[in-house]
């Protein structure tokens, strides 16, 4: 029981440590947030189109470029710990280093993709969307960026110790995320087109759990190996 | 068996086509140093690094307590503390915050470590944030942490580089009353402070 | 049996067997490719729906067919060298990428230009077939690029196995994502539990080009190897006895 309960210490208060450091570094944590009001509200002025095609496009835009400023943070996640020596003592904790490293996805998910959520009903405003679908769109994003956390983790955790590591970085998680961005991006449009079958989130929330299995695993793995 | 033993076993470690060590072997009992000397480059830090657990010899095996450290890594970490010249506190964040969380992920560590920041002069600072301490203080810091940590072995990276004299002194007085109190420590440097202090010691070229 | 293994595992054996084998695999493998393009261009007869332009099949599947082997091949010698730490197996996956992914490529393209006749267009984004395919090609792009960006070979070697098992998944989805969505492109043909339902005159030459590339590949993949393991055991004995005979020669 007892160690249970340290194990869940351990999580909540890496949790709490990484929240805690982004507060105090607030330009970090509001660039990409930035970013992406400032992206999704210059397309609709370079694309001239008019309402109905404007509410169309709306969520697959959305949705990229919801990716795009998510992976900007992404390359951050173990870097830092790796510049400060803090890794190493990540990795000789007496914590299980999968518990940790799914604390610091976790974090970063509540860092980068829950204010993503949270802004993009208004956001969705700029491309004329009613409410209902850009609250669908906010859903769909929840569980996608959750997806996209565990998987740029473990992206993050192979491109350590290489140079320029967040162009490579891009390019390994960014293939993998075009599932989601098909099924995510569709879900809304069908929504929008009047079918409120939920087969699409089955697909994105199936895909999240398959990443939440192995992600904090495989992520561990990959920073020991590293770290040699 | 005596507790708290450390056994290393053939150990052998290759970095690309250069040998850094090989087939080394040797035993650290209770209230015992090891000295790992030699120039920079020489492979002390990896030494260091596949004895904690952090990189894998490619021969070899390393026991603590007659369990070989890959089969409990677990109680292994709990059993040992860290010391490099990569201090690993967060610069945002003060002393207080960093070592209460390093308590977090320790079960036995110490719970009220103000008297021993105090010890260390590190009172004034501890609500500071971390990145404006000096050298010193931050090696003190980085002491404080291996203090808490309660763990019987200690392994040191370089422990008194970029220090004065008062730090230097600082860092024997910790080895000396760890060993007193019948720890292991286990320290990799190139300077000659430590020379007279054992006679386990291991010279790598 | 373990002696075996061993003994497969060994570089100087690799090497030694190879330089017989390619050879064989090599011929054999063209002159099947040989006898089913031409057995497929001139002599097979025409389809009843498509008329001649579904004769590109004899390049297209047995490509498509490669570069999934190719990747399950990867993923089983990554998977032998985080395990058994067998240096062999790194060689194999590493002169492996290029092929798979030229093949993928091959695959992509001999696709789309059946694809312009037939369904009328170039790609479907939509579809779950190309699009798996093309996450594939894109996996051996990262594999290629993250192998290439980290310096110290260990280090490369166990990282990118790490990412090609993470990857694997992909190989399932492509093979069934024609069963399990809708897809413009057709259902399996000849991996059926009563027989593949082609005709015998398609049917030969399309067999006779798959097994000639899986031949031919596996002569180039050999050869890549080779180099490979050279490169990586330079510094040994048999490497240098071996420069040392070349030398003499």
């Amino acid at each position: 029981m007892n160690k249970y309960l340290s194990i869940w210490n351990g999580f909540t208060s890496t949790v709490k440590r990484d929240c805690l450091l982004s507060k105090k570094n607030l330009t970090q944590f509001l660039n990409p947030l930035l970013l992406f009001i400032l992206v999704s509200a210059s397309f609709p002025f370079a694309v001239n189109l008019n309402e109905s095609n404007l509410s169309t496009i709306g969520p697959g835009v959305i949705w990229v470029i919801a990716i795009l400023s998510f992976l900007l943070t992404l390359s951050n996640l173990y870097m830092h710990d790796l510049d400060d020596g803090c890794l190493d003592y990540m990795l000789l904790s007496p914590q299980p280093l999968p518990i940790l490293t799914f604390a610091k996805t976790f974090a970063h998910w509540v860092l980068s993709g829950l204010p993503i959520v949270l802004i993009c009903p208004f956001v969705a405003i700029f491309y004329q969307m009613e409410l209902d679908d850009s609250l669908v769109l906010a859903l769909t994003l929840t569980i996608g960026t959750f997806a996209l956390s565990l998987i740029g983790s473990i992206g993050a955790a192979l491109t350590l110790s290489t140079k320029n590591n967040s162009i490579l970085l891009s390019l390994l998680v960014l293939p993998v995320t075009i599932p989601i961005l098909i099924f995510g991006a569709k879900t809304v449009v069908l929504y929008q087109n009047g079918h409120t079958s939920l087969s699409g989130f089955y697909f994105i929330g199936a895909y999240c759990m398959f990443a939440l299995s192995f992600s904090p695993f495989v992520s561990a793995a990959a920073l020991r190996i590293g770290s040699e | 068996m005596p507790i708290n033993r450390l056994k290393i076993n053939g150990l052998t470690l290759f970095r690309g086509e250069r040998c850094l060590f090989k087939n080394l072997n040797f035993v650290v009992s209770d209230g015992e140093i090891l000295l790992i000397k030699g120039k920079n480059g020489s492979g002390k830090t990896s030494l260091l690094r596949t004895i904690s657990g952090l990189l894998e010899p490619d021969q070899g095996q390393i026991y603590w307590n007659g369990i070989d450290i890959t089969k409990n890594r677990h109680e292994y970490h709990e059993n040992l503390s860290w010391l490099s010249h990569k201090h690993g506190f967060k610069k945002e964040l003060s002393v207080n915050e960093n070592l209460k969380y390093e308590l977090s992920l320790r079960s036995n560590a110490i719970q009220d470590f103000d008297r021993i920041l105090k010890k260390l002069s590190l009172d004034e600072v501890k609500n500071r944030p971390f990145g404006i301490l000096s050298a010193g203080q931050k090696r003190r810091a980085s002491i404080a942490r291996m203090i808490i940590s309660k763990a019987p072995l200690y392994l040191l990276d370089e422990p008194v580089s970029n220090l004065d004299s008062e730090g230097q002194e600082i860092v024997r007085s910790l080895v000396i009353e760890h060993t007193k109190n019948n720890g292991v420590c286990v320290m990799a440097t190139h300077q000659d402070t430590f020379a007279n202090m054992t006679t386990n010691v291991i010279e790598l070229t | 049996m373990m002696k075996f293994i061993h003994k497969l595992a060994s570089p100087p054996h690799f090497y030694s067997i190879s330089s017989v084998l390619i050879p064989w695999l090599a011929i054999t493998g063209l002159i099947l490719i040989l006898f089913g393009v031409v057995n497929g261009l001139f002599f097979a007869p025409p389809d009843y729906q498509q008329g001649d332009a579904y004769r590109i099949i004899y390049v297209h599947v047995p490509a498509a067919y490669i570069s999934m082997m190719t990747y399950t091949l990867m993923a089983i010698s990554s998977a032998i060298a985080l395990i058994w730490r067998i240096k062999l197996a790194n060689a194999i996956t590493v002169s492996a990428a290029p092929l798979g992914a030229w093949f993928t490529f091959l695959a992509l393209v001999t696709g789309s230009i059946w694809g312009k006749p037939m369904w009328g267009t170039w790609w479907e984004w939509g579809d779950p077939r190309l699009t798996s395919e093309l996450l594939m090609l894109f996996l051996y792009f990262g594999y290629m690029a993250l192998h290439a960006s980290i310096v110290d070979e260990k280090k490369a070697d166990q990282l990118s196995s790490i990412l090609i098992l993470v990857g694997a998944i992909n190989v399932p989805v492509i093979h069934y994502s024609v069963e399990w969505w809708s897809s413009l492109h057709q259902t399996s043909t000849l991996l059926k539990i009563d027989g593949p339902s082609i005709a015998t005159s398609m049917l030969i030459p399309l067999l006779s080009t798959i097994f000639g590339t899986t031949l031919y590949f596996l002569s180039l993949l050999m050869i890549r190897t080779r180099s490979e393991v050279i490169m990586r055991q330079k510094n040994t004995k048999w490497v240098k006895d071996l420069i040392k005979g070349v030398q003499n020669a």
